[in-house]
C-alpha cells in the first residue's frame, strides 16, 4: 500500500447542468507516470483540482500517500506530499527566479541573505543552464515552467501533478522535459501527466487513464504495441451525436475572406480562402496559435506581416473597427472580458453595432430599437426577463446569444467565432449551433475556432488544424469528424515556431535608460543629472545658492516631502494610491497645535505625539480596509479620506493659530554641522526600507503583491495583510510629515498640507516607482522629494514669480509619469500608426 | 476495459426555445439613480419637521443657484467617471474660465459674448489636454488631472496678476446671472437645459450609446468596432466645458469674483457623481441622478448652516458620503468588474 501515492475512490463533481466527474477511481504508484487522457472539457483539470485540494467534490476520497486529505485544502495537500504545477504558472515575472523560489518555503526555512546560493543549488541538480539571478520575465517559456516544476518540487513531494506541461514548451523543451520527468520517477516520485499530446504520452507514461465526458473509461499499462490510433479510439468513443444542424452540403462558392502569408506573435505564415456560405472550422490543441490567428484577421490582435482580403478588397486589420468596415468581425471567446458590457441592458449590448439604423431625425428612436431588439431576442432565443436586465443577470448560453444576435446583424461579411459554446449549459448549445447554421448569410462565411473537436466536427464545412503556430492538415468533406480532426493535432510533431514580435527599438531604449524597472540605480542617475544641471544653473546665476544657509534651508524643507513621498511609495509599491496623505499632514499640524502646545510639559507632548501617530494609524487602517474589504476603489477612498480629513482640519483650525511647541520644533530642526538632523534621519530610514523592501522576505512580498498578487496569493502570501500594512504605514509616516511642517510653519495652519499628495506621487514616481505597483525605492523617493525642494528654492531665489512655481511641480510631474509609462504607450501608437500607413500604402498599390 | 453505458452528453431537451421576455418589470428608474431622490425627500421632509428655517421658500432659493452649479459641475465630473476616469483639475478649469472671463470681456461695458466664449475656450482647451493624456497615453486620470490642476492654476495666477486687482464682469453678464425668470434664478434654468441636453445626448444618440459602451467595457467596445480613445478623451473635454460654464456662471453670480472662486469644486462633485449612482467601473450614470444629488448636497449643507454647524463639516459629510455611497453600490448583489 505504501508505494500508492494518490488514490481517489469513487470521487464525483457536479456543476450546475454538468457532471464534471463521476465516480472516478484511480491511482498513482510511486516512480511510475500516470497520464490522463481526455479532450478539452472530459474533467482532468476538475480532477487535478481536486487531487490538488483547490475544490472539494460532492461524493468520494482522496488519499495523498496514505493520508486521507479531510477537507479541501491546498496547504494540507502539500503538507501530504502533493504538489501542482498549474497550466498557468504562478511565477511573478518581473523578479529573478532566485526570488520567485524563496517565495515558495515556509517562512524562515531560508535566510534571504543564502538567497542565490540557495537558488543555484536548487536549480543544479536539473541541469537547466539558467541563472538563479535571472528575471523569470526574461525565461524562455520552456525555462518558466521548468523553473514552476522546481519551484513544485521544493516541497519534497510524493507525487506530482503536471497540467499540460508541454503546451508552451518546443521540441527540445518537450525533450528536456521528459528527461527531467524520468529523472524524478527514478528517485520514486510519482507523476500525473495531463496531456493532450498522444507521443509524448506513449514516449514517457507506464500507465494511461483515459477519461470521457467525467466518466473513467479505462486504465491501460502502456507497452510497446499501445498505439495512437488504440487511444484515441477510446478516448473519443464511439457515440453518436444528434444536436447538430444539418450541414449544408458540398459548396464551392466564391471565395469571401482570403488570407495571404499572415504573421504574429503565435502563429505564422497562415494563407486560406473561406467561401461563401461555408463554415470553417480551426483547430489544435490550446496554444497552438488558432485562436491568434483568428484574432488578427479581425484586427483584435496585431498581425507583423501578411493581407487579408473579404471580397477581393484589401481589409485593414491594424483595429476591429476598420475591420470591420471591410466586413470582417470576430467574436471573442472571453465573453466577460472582450464582447458582453455586462452592466448594461440585454438591449443595449445587442444594437451597439446598428444603432445608425434607429436614427430618426438626428435621435434614436426608442420604439424602433426596442422592436429591433425584441426581434433579434426571438430569432436567438434570448431567455431574459425584460429587454432592460442588465446582461450579466443573464445565463452564460443566454449571453452567448446575445453577442451572436449582435455579431450576426452587423454588415459583415466575414463572421469569426472563438469558442461559440464555452461556458454554455448544454441546453443552450443545440439553439447556438442551429444559430450560427441559419444565420450564416448567402453571401457570407463564418470561421469557428473551438477546442471542442465534437463541435467543430458538427457544425463545420472544412476544419483547418494548427500546430505549433502552422496549418498542419486541412480536413475536408467525410474527413470532417471528431477522430480525424483529434488526430491530426495528438499527431503534430513539429517544433514550435515562435513567431517574433516586431519590437520596438525606441521605447525600448528610452526604458532601458530612464525606468526605474530592474535597474534601481538608473532614476537615481537620472534624478541626480537633474539636481546637477538645476543646481549648477542656479549657482551660475546667484552666489546665494550655495551658501550654507541656503543648503540648509533646502534640506529643511526636503524633510516632510521626503517623508511623505516615502508614504506614498508604500501604496504605491502594493498598486494603491493615496491622495489622503497631504490632507492628512495638515490635519496633524492642527492637532499638534493642540496637544503638542507650546509651553506644554514635555511629557504631556511626548502623549500628544503618541496621539497623532495613534491618530495616523487609525486613519491608514480605515483606508485600508475599505480598500480591501469593502472593495472599495483607492482613489474614491482616499479621496473621501481627504475630505474628511481636510473637513476635521478646519474645524479645530478655521484659521492658522496656535503655537506649536518649541521642543518639538528645536528637535526637529537640530543641526549637525550647517547641515539639519533630520536630513541624516530620513536617509537613514530611506535606506532600512530600501533593505527591507529588497533584501528581507516581508519586502518581498510586498514587490510581489504589487507585481502579481494572484501569484503571490498562490504562492501563500498573505494578500490582504500586505495592503492593510502599507495604508497603514503610509498614513503613519504622513503623520510624521505633519509633525515636520509643523515644525516649519509653527502654527496649527488647517491646509498647510494641501499640495503634499501632488508632491508625494511626483516624488516616488521620479525616484523610480511604477503606479503599476511593484517597483520603487525609498532613497530615489527621498532624492525625488529632495530635487522637488531644490526646484522651489531656485524659483524663489531667482525672483521667478510663485506661479511658476506651481507650474513647475504640476509640469514635473507630467514628465515623471509620462517618462515612466506615457512613453511606452506612446511606442505603441506610433506602431500602430505604422503599422495603418503600411497598410495604406498596399492598398494604394493594389488599387493602382 | 469498463464498459459505460453512460450517455456521453447530459441529454435534454431537442427543441429550440423561443425567446421570452415581458414578464417581470424593471423599473422605470434603477434604484441606484433613485435613491438619492428619496435621501433628497427624506432630508427636506426631516428639515421642514424639526428645522423649517432650512426649508423655507427663501432658504431654498438662495440655494438653488449654488444647487445649479455644483449640479453642472457634478455632471461633467459623471461624465468623466463613466469613461473610467476622475477629474481633480475641476477648480482650477472653474477659476481658469472665470479669470479668463475677467480679462477678455473688458470691464464693466465690455462684451459679454467675447468674454463667455474665450472662457469656455480656455476650459475647453484644458480638457483636450487632459483627454489626450489620458486616452492617447494611457496616463493615469487621477495623476494627470492633478498636475494639469497646477499648471493651470499657477498659469490663471499669472494671468490674474496682469489684470487690474478690482476687476468685474460686464454690468450685462452680472444683470444676466443675478436675474430671475418665473422667480428662478437663471443658473438654475441653464442648469436645467444641460440636463436634458445631456440626457438627450446619452440615452438618444449614437454618440452618446457608444460612450457608455466605452465606459462599461472599453475591450469589449473596441472590439465590437468602437473607435474607444475619441469616446474617453471626449469625457474630458465635455466636462471642461461644463466647468467652464460653471466658470461663467459663478463670476456672472458673484461678479467680482477671486482666485478662490473654484475651490469648493473639488470633492463636491465627486460626492455628487457617486451619490447620484455614477458606477466608477464606467458605463452608467445619469444626469438626473447627479442633479438629485447636487441638490442633495447643498440642502445638506444648508441644513448644517442653519443648525450652526461650521462649513467645514460639511467637507467630512461629503467625505462620508462619498464612501458610504460607494459602500452602498459597489456591495449590491454582485461585485463589479476592476
Amino acid at each position: 500500500m505504501s508505494d500508492i501515492v494518490l488514490k481517489t475512490t469513487g470521487v464525483s463533481k457536479s456543476y450546475p447542468g454538468v457532471k464534471a466527474l463521476d465516480d472516478f477511481s484511480f491511482d498513482v504508484r510511486a516512480g511510475e507516470v500516470h497520464a490522463i487522457l481526455g479532450e478539452n472539457g472530459s474533467g482532468k483539470s476538475t480532477l487535478m483540482k481536486i487531487a490538488a485540494g483547490a475544490i472539494a467534490p460532492n461524493t468520494g476520497r482522496v488519499e495523498i500517500a496514505g493520508h486521507l486529505l479531510e477537507r479541501a485544502d491546498p496547504r494540507l495537500a502539500i503538507s501530504f506530499g502533493l504538489a501542482t504545477v498549474y497550466q498557468d504558472d504562478s511565477l511573478v515575472r518581473e523578479l529573478s527566479v532566485a526570488q520567485n523560489l524563496f517565495l515558495a518555503t515556509p517562512k524562515g526555512s531560508v535566510p534571504y541573505g543564502r538567497l542565490i546560493p540557495w537558488a543555484e543549488a536548487q536549480l543544479a541538480p536539473f541541469n537547466l543552464g539558467i541563472s538563479a539571478a535571472t528575471l523569470v520575465g526574461d525565461l524562455t517559456p520552456a525555462h518558466r515552467q521548468f523553473v514552476e516544476i522546481v519551484k513544485a518540487l521544493l516541497s519534497r513531494p510524493r507525487v506530482l501533478l503536471l497540467d499540460e506541461p508541454t503546451s508552451t514548451l518546443d521540441y527540445d523543451g518537450v525533450a528536456q522535459l521528459a528527461a527531467l520527468v524520468r529523472e524524478l520517477t527514478a528517485r520514486g516520485t510519482g507523476v500525473v501527466y495531463v496531456s493532450h499530446r498522444l507521443p509524448e504520452i506513449l514516449d514517457l507514461a507506464n500507465r494511461v487513464t483515459i477519461l470521457r465526458d467525467g466518466v473513467h473509461e479505462g486504465t491501460f499499462d502502456v507497452t510497446a504495441e499501445t498505439s495512437e490510433q488504440e487511444l484515441v479510439s477510446r478516448m473519443i468513443g464511439q457515440e453518436v451525436q444528434n444536436d447538430y444542424t444539418p450541414k449544408a452540403g458540398a459548396l464551392a462558392g466564391e471565395p469571401v475572406l482570403e488570407v495571404r502569408g499572415l504573421s504574429g506573435e503565435g502563429f505564422d505564415d497562415i494563407s486560406r480562402v473561406a467561401r461563401r456560405g461555408e463554415i470553417l472550422g480551426f483547430a489544435g490543441a490550446e496554444g497552438n496559435g488558432q485562436r491568434e490567428a483568428l484574432r488578427a484577421i479581425a484586427g483584435l490582435q496585431p498581425s507583423h506581416a501578411g493581407t487579408v482580403l473579404c471580397e477581393g478588397r484589401p481589409v485593414d486589420v491594424t483595429a476591429p473597427r476598420h475591420a470591420l468596415r471591410a466586413g470582417v468581425l470576430c467574436l471573442s471567446a472571453d465573453r466577460v472580458g472582450e464582447s458582453i458590457f455586462p452592466d448594461l441592458g440585454v438591449r443595449q449590448n445587442m444594437t451597439l453595432p446598428r444603432l445608425r439604423d434607429f436614427v430618426r431625425r438626428g435621435l434614436l428612436s426608442p420604439g424602433q430599437e426596442q422592436a429591433h431588439a425584441a426581434e433579434m431576442r426571438d430569432a436567438f432565443g434570448v431567455v431574459a426577463a425584460t429587454l432592460e436586465t442588465p446582461i450579466s443577470g443573464l445565463s452564460g448560453g443566454n449571453q452567448q446569444k446575445v453577442v451572436l444576435a449582435r455579431s450576426f446583424r452587423t454588415d459583415a461579411k466575414a463572421v469569426l467565432i472563438d469558442e461559440p459554446t464555452q461556458g454554455v449549459d448544454a441546453g443552450a448549445r443545440h439553439d447556438i449551433y442551429q444559430a450560427i447554421r441559419s444565420n450564416l448569410r448567402q453571401d457570407g462565411t463564418l470561421i469557428v475556432n473551438s477546442s471542442d473537436a465534437q463541435e467543430l466536427a458538427g457544425i463545420c464545412d472544412r476544419v483547418l488544424v494548427f500546430s505549433r503556430g502552422r496549418i498542419v492538415a486541412e480536413l475536408t468533406g467525410e474527413e470532417v469528424n471528431e477522430e480525424r480532426i483529434v488526430s491530426s493535432f495528438l499527431r503534430a510533431r513539429d517544433a514550435r515556431q515562435a513567431g517574433a514580435g516586431d519590437g520596438g527599438m525606441v521605447g525600448r531604449i528610452f526604458r532601458a535608460m530612464i525606468s526605474g524597472s530592474s535597474t534601481w540605480w538608473v532614476p537615481l542617475v537620472f534624478l541626480g543629472l537633474l539636481t546637477l544641471m538645476v543646481g549648477g544653473y542656479a549657482a551660475l546665476q546667484t552666489g546665494v545658492f550655495l551658501k550654507p544657509t541656503n543648503i540648509r534651508y533646502i534640506l529643511l524643507a526636503t524633510a516632510p516631502a521626503g517623508m511623505v513621498a516615502m508614504a506614498q511609495l508604500h501604496v504605491l509599491l502594493v498598486r494603491g494610491l493615496d491622495v489622503s496623505v497631504g490632507s492628512l499632514m495638515s490635519l496633524t499640524v492642527v492637532v499638534a497645535s493642540f496637544l503638542i502646545a507650546a509651553g506644554m510639559p514635555v511629557w504631556m507632548q511626548i502623549l500628544g505625539s503618541l496621539a497623532c501617530l495613534g491618530l495616523g494609524l487609525v486613519v491608514g487602517l480605515v483606508n485600508g480596509a475599505l480598500v480591501r474589504f469593502a472593495n472599495i476603489n483607492a482613489v474614491i477612498t482616499t479621496i473621501a479620506m481627504l475630505s474628511i480629513l481636510q473637513g476635521a482640519a478646519l474645524i479645530g483650525r478655521p484659521t492658522p493659530g496656535g503655537m506649536i511647541s518649541e521642543e518639538l520644533t528645536a528637535l526637529l530642526r537640530a543641526r549637525i554641522g550647517f547641515l539639519p538632523l533630520s536630513i541624516f534621519v530620513l536617509a537613514a530610514v530611506a535606506a532600512a526600507f530600501d533593505v527591507w523592501l529588497h533584501r528581507t522576505r516581508s519586502g518581498l512580498e510586498a514587490k510581489a503583491v504589487g507585481f502579481r498578487e494572484v501569484a503571490a496569493q498562490r504562492n501563500g502570501v498573505r494578500v490582504d495583510r500586505v495592503h492593510l500594512r502599507a495604508y497603514a504605514l503610509a498614513a503613519v509616516m504622513a503623520t510624521v510629515a505633519g509633525f515636520f511642517l509643523g515644525s516649519e510653519v509653527g502654527v496649527g495652519a488647517p491646509t498647510v498640507g494641501a499640495n503634499y499628495a501632488l508632491t508625494s506621487i511626483a516624488a516616488a514616481v521620479l525616484g523610480g516607482a511604477a503606479l503599476s505597483g511593484g517597483r520603487g525605492s525609498f532613497v530615489g523617493a527621498l532624492f525625488g522629494a529632495m530635487f522637488f525642494a531644490l526646484m522651489v528654492n531656485v524659483i524663489a531665489l531667482l525672483g521667478l514669480s510663485t506661479s511658476f512655481g506651481i507650474i513647475a511641480s504640476g509640469a514635473m510631474t507630467l514628465f515623471a509619469i509620462f517618462l515612466y509609462s506615457g512613453l511606452a504607450e506612446l511606442e505603441t501608437l506610433l506602431q500602430a500608426a505604422r503599422r495603418r500607413s503600411r497598410f495604406r500604402a498596399s492598398a494604394r498599390r493594389a488599387d493602382a | 476495459m469498463k464498459d459505460s453505458s453512460t450517455p456521453a452528453m447530459p441529454s435534454y431537451a431537442q427543441t429550440s426555445r423561443r425567446g421570452r421576455g415581458g414578464k417581470g418589470r424593471v423599473p422605470l428608474i434603477p434604484m441606484q439613480f433613485a435613491a438619492i431622490w428619496i435621501a433628497l425627500g427624506l432630508l427636506f421632509l426631516a428639515g421642514a419637521a424639526f428645522l423649517p428655517r432650512s426649508v423655507s421658500a427663501t432658504s431654498i432659493a438662495s440655494i438653488l443657484p449654488f444647487a445649479a452649479f455644483l449640479a453642472i459641475a457634478a455632471m461633467g465630473q459623471a461624465l468623466v467617471v463613466m469613461a473610467r476616469g476622475i477629474d481633480l483639475s475641476v477648480p482650477a478649469i472653474v477659476t481658469l474660465s472665470s479669470t479668463v472671463l475677467l480679462g477678455t470681456s473688458g470691464g464693466a461695458q465690455g462684451s459679454v459674448v467675447t468674454g463667455t466664449l474665450w472662457a469656455l475656450l480656455a476650459a475647453v482647451a484644458v480638457g483636450v489636454v487632459n483627454g489626450a493624456l489620458v486616452a492617447w497615453l494611457r496616463l493615469n486620470a487621477l495623476i494627470v488631472t492633478l498636475s494639469t490642476g497646477a499648471i493651470v492654476a499657477g498659469l490663471t495666477l499669472s494671468y490674474r496678476n496682469g489684470l487690474p486687482a478690482e476687476s468685474g464682469v460686464p454690468t450685462a453678464l452680472a444683470d444676466f446671472g443675478g436675474a430671475r425668470w418665473l422667480g428662478v434664478s437663471t443658473a438654475v434654468w441653464i442648469a436645467a437645459g444641460l440636463v436634458v441636453v445631456l440626457t438627450v445626448l446619452l440615452r438618444r444618440t449614437e454618440a452618446g450609446r457608444r460612450f457608455e459602451a466605452v465606459g462599461a467595457n472599453p475591450r469589449a467596445a473596441y472590439a465590437t468596432g468602437v473607435e474607444i480613445r475619441r469616446h474617453q478623451a471626449g469625457a474630458f473635454v465635455v466636462a471642461a466645458l461644463l466647468y467652464g460654464v460653471v466658470g461663467v456662471l459663478l463670476s456672472a453670480f458673484i461678479r467680482n469674483p477671486t482666485l478662490d472662486v473654484g475651490n469648493p469644486y473639488l470633492l463636491a462633485p465627486i460626492a455628487a457623481a457617486v451619490l447620484g449612482g455614477t458606477a466608477i467601473s464606467g458605463g452608467i450614470g445619469s444626469m438626473v441622478a447627479v442633479t438629485g444629488a447636487a441638490l442633495f448636497l447643498v440642502l445638506l449643507g444648508q441644513t448644517l448652516k442653519v443648525l450652526g454647524l461650521e462649513t467645514s463639516w460639511q467637507m467630512i459629510f461629503q467625505g462620508l458620503a462619498i464612501a458610504l455611497g460607494m459602500f452602498l453600490s459597489e456591495g449590491r448583489g454582485y461585485r463589479r468588474r476592476g
